[in-house]
């Protein structure tokens, strides 16, 4: 259930990523399927972070780059590594934090990508800092309110 | 407490395994520079491309019925064909009057009759990139089964899209000419003066190594110029912004007069290697 739950959350966002957001000006630079894996590395295991990083990343792969499929994936399972780790030893679900939270992801994201172009000589992206500066803010801020949203839902149905 | 070590190490093995993997699968890609094209790349992308075209059409189809709605009108539809229609006849007609142009001087110079007409074939963007701004790819539903290859030009009547990058049996990835990875054989269509149109990242490209003495003017009209064998002469792609003098040369900012984001119908124009009588080879 949980499963199909995560399949439907994927479909939704690519579907959004690709077809939607592109047509507006500026949200364009959201990365929804970073959102996706924070919430996940917020909410379950590393195992099972790496288990969506990887697939999520490699569509994501199929979807943008040129050439090279691992990219997206190989920042993916850094990122949510490092917050599930660090999500089951400190308490890491406090509006504030999480905006830092995918403020920060969301640069260490870009500069791992840019990281690897640079490593196998790939063309890369003057990424200036204001792009870094609107996507961060967008990131953070649709992230932020968006797992405040979806984390209540699951409570209530928890509960129900 | 082994058991305890063994949770713990667990994850950081398979990490460092994942992390090697991803590495791994990069390397053999990056190795494989000659063609450009990935196996595992095609296999997903052929894999995905039909989900992608079968939701591109719900999603598309719910998008067209909210617009129909509020704009109180039901001519949305026989609009849309229309316009699409009136592209293609553009693109025709733009494609008949540079072969006329062309069969002329021919005639004149070398006294030929003939030249090859380029074959067409519209489509609709499906999708866009899945990692803006890093790169500027869109998927179309015209693939192999189309007569689409990697390599064609795809265009609409205000001008040059991109190329083919890769290609499924029903659908395709096309790199946009604004893509960091982008080149294009170009020149000003007003004295034919050529450079290379190379994409920025963002909506404006850059015309690279023209000569520090070129007369080159703010809006002056940038078009194909079929050097690089893929283009066919004489395409608008944009016109002239802004000028930056370098130390050997002169480049042009371009601003293309095809919007990436207003992209929906394109048209591929189908042409072969041997067709192409601009093709480098």
């Amino acid at each position: 259930m949980n499963l199909l739950k995560l399949l439907i959350a994927v479909a939704v966002i690519f579907v959004l990523q690709t077809m939607v957001i592109n047509r507006y000006p500026y949200f364009h630079l959201m990365d929804l399927f970073l959102l996706l894996n924070i919430y996940c590395a917020l909410n379950f295991n590393q195992m099972v972070c790496m288990g969506i990083s990887i697939p999520t990343g490699l569509i994501q792969d199929v979807f943008s780059s040129k050439g090279i499929i691992g990219i997206n994936a190989f920042s993916k399972t850094i990122i949510v590594f490092f917050i599930s780790g660090l999500s089951s030893r400190l308490m890491l679900k406090h509006p504030l934090v999480i905006l830092l939270l995918i403020a920060i992801s969301t640069n260490l994201d870009y500069l791992i990508i840019l990281g690897l172009h640079k490593l196998f000589g790939l063309d890369t992206f003057p990424l200036s800092g204001r792009t870094l500066l609107t996507a961060s803010i967008i990131n953070s801020v649709i992230g932020t309110i968006s797992y405040q949203m979806t984390d209540r839902i699951r409570t209530k149905k928890e509960y129900a | 407490m082994a058991g305890a070590g063994l949770t713990i190490q667990k994850p950081i093995t398979v990490f460092i395994a994942a992390l090697l993997t991803l590495l791994i699968l990069m390397s053999y890609q990056v190795a494989d520079k000659i063609t450009g094209r990935t196996v595992l790349g095609n296999v997903i992308f052929t894999l995905l491309t039909p989900i992608q075209s079968g939701t591109a059409s719900t999603v598309n189809g719910v998008w067209n019925t909210c617009v129909r709605y509020f704009d109180l009108v039901n001519t949305n539809q026989k609009n849309q064909q229309l316009t699409q229609e009136v592209d293609e006849l553009k693109i025709r007609l733009q494609a008949s009057m540079r072969e006329r142009d062309e069969n002329q001087r021919l005639r004149e110079i070398l006294n030929l009759r003939e030249k090859l007409p380029l074959k067409l074939v519209a489509g609709e963007v499906i999708g866009g990139t899945a990692k803006a701004p890093l790169s500027r790819i869109i998927s179309i539903n015209r693939g192999a089964k189309d007569g689409a290859d990697v390599q064609m030009p795809v265009v609409t009547p205000s001008g040059v899209v991109g190329m083919i990058i890769d290609v499924s049996p029903v659908s395709s990835k096309v790199q946009l000419m604004s893509d960091v990875s982008s080149s294009i054989g170009a020149m000003l269509s007003r004295n034919s003066t050529a450079g290379i149109l190379s994409g920025t990242g963002t909506e404006l490209c850059l015309l690279k190594y023209l000569p520090l003495n070129a007369d080159i003017k703010v809006g002056d009209a940038v078009v194909t110029s079929g050097q690089d064998g893929i283009f066919p002469e004489g395409f608008p792609i944009g016109k002239v912004t802004k000028l930056v003098k370098e130390e050997l040369y002169v480049s042009a900012e371009v601003t293309p007069y095809q919007s990436s984001a207003a992209l929906k119908e394109i048209v591929v124009l189908l042409q072969s290697k041997n067709q192409n009588p601009g093709r480098a080879q």
